[in-house]
């Protein structure tokens, strides 16, 4: 009837659980919607899948955006020349997963890419997709990872047969940047609290210079709350009382576990967008990838979850500047969870890679 | 004659010094309810002595053939040990051969070293062993967790060698030696085959650091070998703490170098409800057990009968289990359990409103 047809769209938004908010104040100024280049590497593994998806997405939304594609194995050596030659031209690259082999002889090339172009700071952004039943409610975590040096130095040695040796480097200029970084991500996205991860009652000296610095940055910043706190006591409350974090700067390795453990007990790595960014370059892949991107089976049934690097490529969009594309595929890719009937395995469902992109471009506006 | 013979045999086995590599319990053959067994007690400070002597009270109660030495930290630095315990509180762990350390506050200061430390380095314990069970009745997020955690605890990331190389760069120095994990391999086979669990994960960062975790890995690889039936893998530890959230199930027994060792059994602790519900155990060199209490001394409510003994209890339990007491540690443990599965006997920590000497008493009745 006449009524009930009017009445859907309006019933489809109130399910959406977001009226379709225009912002009004977004002005754009001439010759931004030239289409930008993004160099694109789609990996090993599901990497191909999820990048392919984003791809798709950036199609139908005609996106001023167009991707560079390179070729890139975790098997090689290097980065390519080329592939670094046209990163640092864009400027933004969209990567999807790099297997490093386990064993000796190859350095990791996401640890490689991470230090040529300076990406300092890794973020990882897990909070609580509506929709999306986890065992953790209230979760709205930001964790902020030194990306370039600490225990993924790479300085490791053979002393004599049989024992072995790993440096892990603290410098007071990384230390510093990063909490730079996290101060600075908080007071633009009005975030309350900083907390700083560390082992200092052990490794007094290493990461006691990291926390000095932390400690000098937060004087700066007085209307931001600052604390510490040490990483196995961390990851006990992570996993009881995740409430009480808000905004996380850890070195390398904690960040990682941290980072890890935050998106597990917010749905996932199938869901949580990331990003690495430096001074002049930014990367953006998964969040906080736990070794998934090697596991054939996803491949071979198509099985992946593309929403992690949707949302981050959502992230990309922003940073770019194009804040309303990016406000549509965020919102888009939302809808789809909450409604939840396109889902992957990991997140209890059934669906493929395909069907949730298809669900995707169906809820673009 | 046969009584002295089998006496003999008796003194033999118990006072041998096995082979320093040996690391597998020290079997006693003859331990029945006649033979007591000396065992080193450390009530620890603040709610430790009220939590010792529930455990004394509980196994009295079930006729735990034991018999404790108590030895109390002092407050002078010994000059032998340059920390507040005596030599004689080691050389009494290191002649019975087990002990139970109640929770101990370090004192700050300088010239001494911290307790832990000095337990760790005097006795060579090299693997902390913290089995991580779901206690029915006490409900969190996670109800199925049932694993050990194994961890390497002399060397790895925890070796104390840092340096500053220039002002703002510092160095810390993560040290994997072949020794120290064949030995810690070894004991997590050995422990996953005699309590009869079924896979041992070994847990690196091998695709990073791979030469200190590759070597990790192929010892326990080596090890994995002569233990076939027990299936052996390896998982990353990001993947690990990721698994571990979402479905705590998937692991059995892993076993794991020192930090990650430390941030994931803690990780474990907080799925279960936190360092006041679970037990420890320290692995020495010769077979030498130190059971503990990994939370803290607590000295806001030490004196006011509302500690929580269940960490001290479930440890001296594991402590039972390592002598091979394992009729005795099954009826311990089954009364615990259940006493905090019915719920009325509960601490305040649980959310109830038992004192301390009512918690036990209710556990001593369900024995």
């Amino acid at each position: 009837m006449a009524t009930s047809r009017r009445s859907l769209p309006l019933l489809r938004t109130l399910i959406a659980g977001k009226t379709q908010t225009r912002t009004v104040t977004y002005m754009p100024r001439p010759g931004d919607g030239a289409p930008r280049p993004v160099t694109l590497i789609p990996g090993d593994g599901i990497g191909p899948l999820v990048t392919n998806a984003v791809e798709q997405v950036m199609e139908a939304m005609h996106a001023p955006v167009y991707f560079e594609k390179y070729d890139v194995h975790g098997d090689m050596n290097r980065v390519p020349p080329e592939v670094m030659d046209s990163i640092r031209k864009n400027k933004v690259c969209l990567k999807g997963g790099l297997k490093t082999p386990m064993g000796g002889g190859v350095n990791s090339l996401n640890m490689q890419l991470r230090k040529e172009l300076d990406l300092y700071a890794s973020l990882v952004n897990c909070c609580n997709l509506p929709g999306l039943r986890t065992r953790h409610e209230n979760v709205d975590i930001v964790v902020i990872r030194e990306n370039t040096e600490g225990e993924y130095s790479g300085l490791e040695h053979e002393v004599v047969p049989g024992v072995v040796e790993s440096l892990k480097v603290i410098t007071k200029f990384c230390s510093e940047r990063i909490a730079k970084y996290a101060f600075e991500y908080a007071y633009l996205n009005n975030r309350k609290k900083v907390t700083a991860v560390h082992k200092a009652n052990i490794m007094k000296l290493a990461d006691g210079l990291f926390l000095e610095s932390c400690r000098e940055v937060a004087t700066k910043y007085p209307s931001i709350k600052y604390n510490e706190i040490i990483v196995d006591n961390c990851c006990m409350q992570l996993v009881s009382k995740p409430e009480q974090f808000d905004v996380m700067v850890t070195p390398n390795l904690y960040g990682n576990l941290v980072a890890n453990t935050a998106a597990g007990i917010a749905g996932g790595t199938g869901v949580m967008p990331g990003g690495n960014v430096g001074a002049e370059y930014a990367v953006f892949e998964q969040g906080a990838s736990a070794g998934n991107v090697g596991k054939e089976k996803m491949v071979e049934q198509k099985t992946a979850n593309p929403v992690a690097l949707l949302l981050s490529s959502a992230m990309m969009l922003r940073h770019l500047q194009f804040p309303s594309f990016a406000d549509r595929l965020e919102n888009a890719v939302k809808r789809v969870i909450l409604e939840g009937q396109y889902r992957t395995k990991d997140l209890g469902g059934g669906s493929t890679t395909q069907e949730v992109v298809d669900a995707v471009i169906a809820k673009l506006d | 004659m046969a009584t002295q013979l089998l006496r003999r045999v008796t003194q033999i086995l118990s006072h041998g010094n096995p082979k320093p590599s040996s690391h597998i319990s020290v079997a006693r053959p003859f331990s029945s309810a006649t033979e007591t067994i000396r065992a080193t007690l450390f009530p620890g400070d603040g709610i430790g002595p009220e939590i010792a002597e529930s455990v004394k009270q509980v196994f009295k109660t079930a006729d735990v053939p034991i018999e404790w030495e108590e030895h109390y930290v002092g407050d002078q630095v010994d000059p032998r040990t340059q920390s507040f315990l005596t030599w004689e509180s080691l050389e009494s762990v290191r002649r019975n051969r087990v002990g139970l350390k109640g929770p101990m506050a370090t004192p700050i200061g300088k010239g001494h070293r911290s307790l832990n430390l000095t337990l760790r380095k005097e006795l060579n314990l090299y693997a902390n062993v913290r089995p991580c069970y779901s206690l029915p009745g006490y409900k969190t997020r996670y109800d199925d967790v049932n694993l050990i955690t194994i961890r390497e605890n002399t060397e790895g990331e925890y070796s104390g060698l840092e340096h500053q190389v220039v002002r703002g760069v510092v160095e810390s120095l993560k040290i994997i030696t072949r020794q120290a994990s064949l030995r810690v391999a070894e004991y997590a086979f050995h422990y996953a085959k005699t309590h009869g669990r079924e896979r041992v994960s070994a847990i690196h960062k091998a695709n990073i650091m791979q030469k200190t975790d590759g070597l990790f890995l192929k010892c326990c690889r080596e090890v994995a070998e002569k233990y076939p039936e027990i299936t052996y893998e390896e998982v990353v530890i990001d993947n690990c703490c990721m698994m571990l959230v979402k479905n705590p199930a998937l692991f059995d027994v892993l076993v794991m170098p020192n930090l990650y060792g430390d941030i994931i059994s803690d990780l474990c602790a907080g799925l279960i409800g936190g360092l006041g519900l679970t037990p420890s155990c320290n692995i020495g060199e010769g077979g030498i057990a130190l059971a503990e209490a990994v939370h803290g001394s607590a000295p806001d409510i030490a004196g006011k009968n509302m500690a929580n003994p269940t960490a001290l209890l479930l440890s001296s339990v594991s402590m039972l289990r390592h002598l091979n007491l394992h009729d005795k540690a099954d009826r311990i443990q089954d009364a615990i359990l259940n006493t905090i599965a019915e719920g009325k006997y509960r601490t305040a920590d649980l959310g109830g409103t038992s004192t301390t000497t009512d918690f036990t008493k209710a556990i001593c009745d369900h024995l």
